[in-house]
């Protein structure tokens, strides 16, 4: 071994041996480890991705301000929704009635405000609802297979094959004028949850198979503690995407059965009456129409926002930007 | 050849690839030079992250997402082509640069046919399907055949058809020609030779009528058929997923070369596919490259292989060149402390089995334990001769005892009604595992090595025959029992990324076995937490940290730590380290070593590398397609193969060639 | 193949019964009297109100009934409405216009939606993908029946361009706005689907493979990207075809579209149970074998299905 080193900057063209300095070159440790930093867990990188998203803040902004006016309208507006005078009937907009009134003589405002909280909760309570019978249906079948996949699989393709418009438009007859925003979101929960179900199953079977889940069976866990402590808390992510990007359709699912008289009765305030009460004077006044919309659209919006933020950060793979 | 007489093919010069990251620019190739001459084989060894790839992909111009070259040269067939246009870079891809992937299964698409991908390659680069442009093969004939343009013209499947009846009616036995007259590969040249040296009369004649040149069918036939491909024509029309891992490889390699490149970038060719297999494919792509006179540059992370194949060596570390020369010079005398390291780490060029300092004296004291005059009389069957596993003493009690162990597979059946298939993926395999020694089971997949790991670990259950672990049968073991069991036989899997937990802290991972089988108090797990940590090598603080902040062989350590927090007395090592760079690869080995010297640890090591067995174990069993075809001393294994497939796994270990080389 | 349709059709069986089960025991668990209800304010005489009960076997146990309609649906009898009319004939009156109209959306959110979706996805962050992403955005938040208020308004009612009602029969012209209507929101959905996947497939390793082949970009997007994006998004579109015929309920009500979606809408105001559950049940095999057929297209493009054990 020649000895008497000395370094070149680069190989020669002729291919002989080579070495770069030792010196500029500098080895460091075979498998460094590096501690320094904050913690990053799946959570608190997933907090980091998404706080760093300017349309995350836009839809957290209007869901808070849609919060705020669906749990006290009466902040927004000193209008009673229900004081319809027919004098009033079509009035332009005056001072403290900004969006004038519809043909009933009500202030337009006033109903739109008071009518967030029906949109509000029939969203927030039908993603939850659909989210814990989806993840429990598709968490089972996913993790014990066999039979029990089978018969949950068959049922989730039935209320596949039942599309979600007829089957709660068939159902709401049921309640009829007794119908109220927790009915809508029963009904709504009873045939939304099957696409969950798919993603929880989905979630159950890839966790099930990995090294961790064979790891903790080999040092002595039970079934079930695998389930919930590691099958469950692999499948959350996906669960969490499905439910809030599903949320929004779940308000314009309300909406559109308030719309077609068949979901909450005229007695409760719902965006999808004040739509179709407006049909009527659709052709001479349309705002009256796109301000109830324009509320629902934002809402839903926001949501949809919500929900596109939130499957970046918990599902970097499928990042659309 | 010397090489300084003919102007480099590829040459680059200080080469810088950067990459755009949320955390700032990321420099992947810093100043990189090297070059390659026409016809030569140039390898690029580095391990993970080193740059290797991503030097050679700047060369085809396909760097991935933000990366970009920021400076530097790369001139190839006196062209500067890192700041080629799109368009000119499309006529070099192919053409002259031609690519072999890394990972055979995902580099094919899915929905097209086979044929219709190789056809693909031919195509877009303007190739006349109906003649070569290439006279190899005739030369080896020893035949002579007067080298002409039309005697280049391929055989066409009408064309063979036409030609073997012709030859039949002359009354020759036809057998031997089938196998030699391939359409879209052998020529007229090559098909007069075949002729004549069957006998045929009139061969030029019947050549000239019938070998008239293939069309694009016939060429990807040839095509796939000169990589190696057996039933070429038939497997033309079939799609990837029905293909082994190395028959994709193969057409991976006959898309590569489908252009005749002057320069075949393999990217790890072969890194994903069994060794044996591994073997021949590289053997068939060396010769292959030799023939059509391509210049390869081959990056593997494998510094044995890499010697082996290559006659010129470029080591990478961190983005730059360290050390680069001949190969046998640098395997001989490596000058950089990294080339140094990495060729004291290559399992397959080290050959003696790893201690750890201390080892001797632990091990005799465990002995001295173990030697109680009960071990002997506890349930042994059927166990062969041994010597003890690294101590002076006797031989030591036997802790785990497979005897006659079967186990099948229910293939779900085609019909349903019809009786369903079985398959034995372990046929009655028996061995034995002494206390404190390491036994390997050696197999390719689909031998059945992981199975049996899986049924010692009572994961599963086995067909027929028994698990004896400390002198009861495992299958039997129920509640308690079980759960005591578990206590006591521990596993490490292959997979780093995926054996931990990722919602898990590195401190509930390895608290899990403890809280699951109510051991301690919180604050005397966490004391226990900390110190298995400091077995493994991992500092406290890593107790904070999460799986996805870990390099893999910290997460091995770390799935180590867990498997040893029960304190067992079998470690499973399923893979363990396959998956690792050859230097952490080390690293963990020497980590295993040192703990069964102080723990006094018994394993059972699973694995596919026999140049590691070298390393850790004391007895090896060999395994095939379920059967255990050979077991004996690791040393003599090695020494003295006994059966075929074991000489021929000895064989395929890379670089295990150069040895004699090196030691001359 | 055939193996894989058998299966297919195996799998089809259970759905069936179940699905339509499931709809005829929510039709039938609706509260009121639908016979008294026929007779208006009055009521019907007893006699005649049972004679109809039987005639409908609405008398039964709830099992015999669902046998009887079962039998029916596979005897093409479906029975007769309240206005003495058969099921059938409505059906088979009004379905071709359904027909027309889904076709239409589903071919206006398809091709539209993948053309769109692709480009998007390949010019990924220019001002065309970057404007499309918030039409799609835009138009999943807005409720369906309020694009076609705002469509009948400005396109049907002050710019005159297209019919802005289908009164007067349902021709291609009449249903295009109903049509861009039905189709908007899964336009927007398979514009972001497509787009995702085409993101996806162009970090693949078979497409650097195809480019290191030296194959041109052009034939690399329309040969390898294009297809195997497009399997997810013929999932969806199987999906989709419940939603649409949901959709039609809205759609055709609110451009006067005599459809299977107006019709079925009406009988379940008033109160027609046999129509509702023949229609719906109409419906759920329409579903059944729209997504046989996705599920054979499914298998044309991607062979790993077609040759699945």
């Amino acid at each position: 071994m020649p000895s008497d080193t000395t370094f070149a900057d680069k190989p020669s063209l002729d291919q002989s041996h080579f070495c770069a300095d030792p010196e500029k070159t500098k080895l460091g440790a075979i498998d460094e480890l590096r501690t320094e930093g904050p913690i990053s867990s799946f959570w608190s990188d997933a907090w980091r991705a998404l706080r760093r998203r300017p349309l995350f803040w836009i839809s957290v902004f209007l869901i808070a301000a849609l919060t705020m006016i669906a749990l006290f309208p009466g902040i927004f507006t000193s209008e009673s929704p229900t004081h319809c005078e027919l004098g009033r009937s079509m009035d332009p907009s005056t001072s403290g009635h900004p969006l004038g009134f519809n043909r009933q003589g009500c202030d337009i405002w006033a109903r739109v405000i008071y009518g967030a909280r029906t949109s509000m909760t029939v969203g927030i309570l039908s993603a939850l609802f659909t989210a814990l019978i989806g993840a429990t249906v598709g968490q089972l079948a996913g993790y014990f297979g066999g039979w029990l996949d089978g018969i949950l699989g068959r049922i989730v393709d039935i209320f596949y094959a039942v599309p979600i418009v007829l089957a709660s438009v068939v159902v709401m007859q049921v309640f009829r004028d007794r119908a109220t925003a927790l009915s809508v979101v029963l009904v709504i929960s009873l045939f939304a949850w099957t696409p969950v179900a798919r993603v929880a199953r989905g979630a159950a079977i890839e966790a099930k198979a990995s090294d961790f889940v064979t790891a903790s069976k080999a040092l002595g866990l039970g079934k079930y503690a695998i389930l919930l402590r590691h099958i469950l808390p692999n499948s959350i992510a996906p669960i969490i995407v499905t439910a809030t990007t599903s949320l929004g359709t779940f308000i314009v699912l309300e909406a559109t059965l308030s719309f077609l008289g068949v979901g909450l009765p005229p007695s409760v305030l719902s965006w999808g009456h004040e739509i179709a009460n407006a049909q009527v004077t659709v052709k001479t006044h349309i705002s009256v129409l796109l301000y109830p919309a324009g509320a629902l659209a934002l809402t839903v919006l926001a949501f949809i926002l919500l929900g596109d933020a939130v499957r970046d950060a918990l599902d970097p793979k499928s990042a659309t930007r | 050849m010397s090489p300084a007489k003919k102007d480099p093919l590829l040459e680059v010069r200080d080469l810088w690839v950067t990459f755009e990251t949320s955390a700032g620019p990321l420099e992947a190739v810093r100043g990189a030079n090297l070059c390659v001459y026409p016809g030569q084989t140039v390898a690029i060894v580095g391990e993970s992250g080193s740059g290797k790839s991503t030097l050679a992909h700047s060369v085809i111009g396909l760097l991935p997402g933000t990366g970009k070259v920021t400076s530097g040269e790369i001139i190839f067939e006196g062209e500067d082509i890192a700041h080629a246009s799109r368009k000119k870079m499309v006529e070099v891809r192919g053409a002259r640069i031609g690519m072999v992937p890394q990972d055979p299964m995902s580099n094919l698409d899915p929905v097209w046919r086979i044929g219709r991908q190789v056809r693909e390659a031919l195509e877009a680069n303007g190739i006349d399907p109906s003649r070569s442009t290439y006279q190899h093969l005739a030369e080896e004939l020893a035949v002579h055949v007067a080298d002409t343009e039309d005697g280049r013209l391929y055989l066409s499947t009408k064309g063979r058809a036409a030609l073997l009846a012709e030859v039949a009616s002359q009354g020759i036995d036809i057998e031997k020609l089938e196998e030699k007259l391939i359409p879209g590969f052998t020529t007229r040249m090559e098909a007069t030779a075949f002729l004549r040296q069957a006998g045929v009369t009139d061969a030029e004649n019947l050549a000239e009528t019938h070998v008239t040149g293939g069309n694009a069918k016939d060429r990807v036939t040839g095509l796939l058929a000169e990589a190696g491909l057996p039933d070429a024509a038939r497997r033309a029309r079939q799609f990837p997923h029905e293909f082994s891992g190395g028959m994709r490889q193969r057409t991976l390699i006959a898309m590569g070369l489908a252009a005749r490149p002057a320069l075949l970038i393999a990217d790890e060719p072969t890194s994903a596919l069994d060794v044996t297999v591994q073997r021949q494919i590289l053997d068939h792509l060396g010769n292959l490259t030799k023939g059509l006179d391509t210049a390869t540059l081959l990056i593997t992370h494998d510094l044995g292989l890499a010697a082996e194949r290559a006659e010129h060596l470029v080591v990478m570390y961190r983005g730059e060149v360290v050390e680069s020369g001949p190969s046998l010079t640098i395997l001989k005398g490596p000058r950089h402390p990294y080339t140094q390291r990495l060729v004291a780490a290559a399992p397959s060029l080290s050959s003696r089995r790893m201690r750890a300092n201390r080892i001797t004296t632990v091990v005799e004291n465990t002995h001295d334990g173990e030697q109680a005059p009960s071990s002997a009389s506890s349930a042994v069957v059927g166990v062969s001769e041994r010597k003890a596993g690294g101590g002076t003493g006797g031989r030591p009690k036997d802790l785990l005892v497979i005897d006659h162990l079967t186990k099948e597979f229910t293939i779900r059946g085609r019909t349903p009604g019809r009786k369903a298939a079985t398959f034995k993926a372990v046929d009655d395999v028996s061995f034995t595992v002494p206390h404190g020694t390491t036994v390997a089971l050696v197999g390719e997949s689909g031998s059945g090595k992981s199975t049996v790991a899986n049924i010692v670990l009572r994961l599963l259950e086995p067909t027929a025959g028994r698990v004896m672990f400390d002198g009861g049968d495992v299958a039997h073991l129920r509640g308690k029992d079980l759960f005591n069991f578990r206590h006591r036989v521990q596993p490490v899997f292959q997979d780093p990324y995926g054996s931990l937990d990722p919602m898990y802290s590195i401190y509930r991972t390895i608290e899990e076995p403890l809280r699951t089988h109510k051991i301690g108090t919180k604050k005397e797990r966490e004391a226990k937490v900390r110190e298995l940590l400091d077995h493994v090598a991992l500092p406290a603080s890593t107790m904070r940290r999460f799986p996805n902040e870990l390099s893999g062989g910290q997460r091995q350590r770390v799935a180590v730590a867990r498997a040893l927090a029960l304190d067992p007395e079998v470690v499973v090592c399923d893979e363990a380290v396959s998956a690792l760079d050859v230097l952490v690869q080390a690293q963990i080995l020497e980590l295993l070593a040192t703990l069964q010297a102080d723990l006094g640890l018994t394993y059972l090591f699973i694995t596919h590398d026999l140049a590691v067995v070298r390393k850790v174990s004391d007895w090896v069993c060999v395994m095939q397609t379920g059967k255990l075809v050979e077991q004996a001393a690791t040393e003599e294994v090695f020494a003295n193969p006994k059966t075929e497939y074991t000489q021929a796994l000895l064989d395929a270990i890379p670089g295990g060639s150069l040895e004699l080389a090196l030691s001359g | 193949m055939a193996r894989y349709v058998g299966q297919r059709l195996l799998q089809m069986i259970p759905v069936f019964f179940g699905a339509t089960l499931l709809i005829y025991a929510l039709v039938f668990a609706m509260p009121g009297d639908p016979i008294q209800a026929m007779g208006g304010e009055r009521g019907l005489p007893i006699a005649m109100a049972n004679r109809i009960r039987a005639e409908y076997h609405l008398d039964q146990p709830f099992f015999v009934q669902y046998w009887y309609y079962i039998k029916g649906v596979f005897t093409l009898d479906l029975g007769m409405s309240f206005q003495r009319r058969p099921v059938f004939d409505i059906i088979a009156q009004v379905y071709p216009t359904t027909a027309k109209l889904a076709v239409y959306a589903l071919a206006i959110e398809g091709i539209l939606g993948v053309a769109v979706g692709l480009i998007s996805g390949i010019r990924r962050g220019g001002i065309f993908d970057t404007s499309f992403l918030a039409v799609s955005l835009v138009v999943i938040s807005i409720p369906t029946f309020v694009i076609g208020f705002v469509l009948q308004y400005f396109i049907g009612l002050k710019a005159g361009i297209l019919p802005a009602t289908a009164t007067g029969g349902a021709s291609w012209r009449a249903l295009t706005l109903p049509a861009i209507t039905l189709g908007s929101v899964s336009f927007a959905y398979v514009l972001r689907l497509t787009r995702t996947s085409v993101i996806e497939t162009q970090t693949a390793d078979f497409v650097r493979t195809a480019m290191a082949k030296g194959v041109t970009r052009r034939k690399v997007v329309t040969g390898h990207i294009l297809r195997n994006s497009l399997i997810p998004v013929v999932t969806f579109l199987g999906g989709d075809l419940g939603a649409l015929m949901g959709g039609a309920i809205v759609t055709e009500g609110v451009f006067h579209v005599n459809g299977i979606g107006h019709t079925l809408y009406r009988a379940i105001t008033r109160g027609e149970p046999t129509t509702v559950v023949s229609i719906v049940t109409v419906l759920v095999i329409v579903i059944m074998i729209a997504n046989l057929l996705v599920d054979l297209l499914y298998a044309a493009l991607d062979p790993r299905i077609r040759y699945a054990k």
